[in-house]
């Protein structure tokens, strides 16, 4: 995974070549071992998705970076989206998924669509989402935790 | 503090024009019959205003040179579906500020020819990488509202059933034909469990208004007992940490607070409300985020017909977004001539009946993470 292209001069940026993939945003997550990335605020534990460099919940500027979080969460409400603007296919299945760590987070989930129920188990998935630039962006997903999929 | 009032108001028929009929177009005509209705000229106007969101750079100095009223200050306003509010309350600020008497206000949008296959969020919004679209966070929202409330589908869709019996009244409105309950929850599926009759449609539109202190309305000739702007709340969503309700609108409450507390009021006064309405589930949780219905009780309410012409709080007479049309940038201003016929009588078959005080919402955009972008709340008596 490159570094952030803005910290580098741009003969650097030209001497670089391109890379096979890159996450949809830089510091959203990691591959190895797949997690999602946020912050925690050290003065009232709320963790957040993505990371942000204050805490909403008790305005502290004392906050971590770069923390994973759960992989493993259930879904708080979900949509099957049938129409969408030109560029994306339809149908998908779009939910708001609680992680066990108290996050909650917007992803697409996989599987059957008619499948789907509130408070259904679901873990995270790290791969490609899409392509830009010649190279794959890394997103995230979340599976059933009770298919095969997810196994 | 100076009161401020409006001295006249006028729109076009919302709907979807022909690429001949521009955004400037639109405009112009909108402008053009809220200044005949005020007996304005265009040197009594002092300073112009626009809401849009899709009509590019410098759209509103574009419709003034239209309008003959280039030299003045001319100020463009983009908050999402509360672009039109938000310009009133720039006009609004700027008269009680001493700046100007006479401002027009203008908001106007021409979708049809730009917009296919719904809104959605800035393309660098994390939500939308994710597929966001508008219509997938209301359905989300439906779905929990469903499961957390006890509340049927049937009862979600009655909003469209109501909003479009309105609607047949007003000329303005884009759909003037009723709609069935089964023709709601039987329409193609958009995004489950919304289906297409639960959506504002893509619309082109322009409203506007002229706005003006006590001595501006002097100026043009007319009496001091024009309704008046009592107040507009304007605040902006918050990132919401934890695992708590989708549909707590949070936003709404406090959009509705700063309002009543300016106009020193409770919500209980409020006769009226021309309400977003941009999908059937959005109009129940903002009345209830408002604090103008019970919590988990505006389905219920809607089915029974409290929200009705006639009920004990009539929401939307226009037929609000779903039937009047949503031409983004224009809504909130066509929310204002709404409350403006009301308060002065001049609504025909769809007249609330001692309509004295009304209230006009507008929810604009989202952020991932938050509970929204933007709302305002505008406070209008006879």
């Amino acid at each position: 995974m490159s570094a952030p292209m803005s910290s580098q001069g741009l003969s650097a940026i030209a001497e670089t070549a391109a890379p096979a993939s890159r996450p949809l945003r830089d510091g959203l997550l990691q591959t190895d071992p797949p997690r999602l990335l946020g912050s925690a605020c050290r003065a009232c534990s709320t963790r957040l998705f993505p990371a942000r460099d204050f805490c909403p919940a008790c305005g502290s500027d004392d906050v971590e970076g770069g923390v994973p979080l759960a992989t493993a969460g259930t879904v708080y409400s979900f949509t099957v989206v049938r129409q969408a603007p030109p560029g994306r296919e339809t149908p998908y299945s779009l939910a708001y998924i609680d992680l066990a760590d108290g996050v909650r987070v917007m992803a697409q989930v996989t599987g059957d669509p008619d499948a789907l129920r509130i408070d259904m188990p679901v873990q995270l998935d790290i791969r490609p989402v899409g392509r830009r630039d010649g190279c794959d962006l890394i997103g995230y997903v979340f599976v059933p935790s009770l298919l095969p999929e997810a196994a | 503090m100076t009161a401020v009032h409006i001295a006249g108001a006028g729109m076009v028929r919302f709907g979807k024009y022909d690429p001949a009929v521009t955004f400037e177009k639109l405009a112009v005509e909108a402008a053009r019959n809220a200044l005949r209705d005020a007996g304005a000229h265009r040197r009594d106007i002092e300073a112009v205003f626009v809401g849009h969101v899709f009509g590019g750079p410098v759209a509103g100095q574009r419709v003034a040179t239209e309008l003959g009223l280039g030299g003045r200050p001319v100020s463009n306003h983009e908050n999402y579906c509360a672009s039109g509010a938000t310009a009133l309350r720039e006009a609004w600020m700027a008269i009680r500020a001493g700046l100007c008497d006479v401002a027009l206000v203008i908001g106007v949008e021409k979708m049809t020819d730009r917009i296919k296959g719904g809104v959605t969020p800035d393309a660098n919004d994390l939500d939308a990488q994710q597929g966001y679209v508008m219509t997938a966070g209301h359905a989300l929202s439906a779905r929990r509202y469903m499961h957390d409330h006890g509340a049927t589908r049937e009862q979600i869709a009655m909003v469209a059933v109501k909003n479009h019996a309105h609607s047949r009244h007003n000329p303005y409105a884009q759909y003037q034909r009723p709609v069935t309950l089964d023709e709601v929850v039987n329409a193609r599926r958009i995004a489950d469990p919304l289906g297409l009759l639960d959506c504002s449609p893509i619309s082109d539109g322009a409203a506007a208004a002229v706005v003006c202190s006590a001595t501006g309305l002097k100026r043009l000739g007319l009496p001091t007992d024009r309704p008046e702007v009592r107040a507009i709340g304007l605040v902006s969503g918050t990132l919401r940490a934890g695992l708590g309700d989708i549909n707590e609108e949070d936003i709404s409450r406090r959009a509705g607070l700063q309002a009543y507390d300016m106009a020193g009021i409770a919500p209980e006064d409020i006769d009226l409300v021309e309400m977003h309405d941009c999908f059937t589930i959005a109009e129940i949780v903002r009345l209830e985020g408002l604090g103008l219905v019970p919590k988990g009780q505006g389905a219920a309410w809607t089915a029974q017909g409290r929200t009705s012409i006639g009920g004990a709080l009539p929401v939307n007479p226009s037929g609000g977004l779903l039937s009047r049309g949503h031409p983004v940038g224009a809504t909130g201003m066509a929310q204002v001539c709404e409350l403006y016929w009301q308060l002065t009588g001049q609504a025909g078959q769809r007249q609330v009946d001692g309509a004295r005080l009304g209230l006009a919402y507008c929810k604009g955009g989202t952020v991932s993470g938050t509970d929204g972008a933007s709302v305002t709340t505008v406070v209008m008596s006879s």
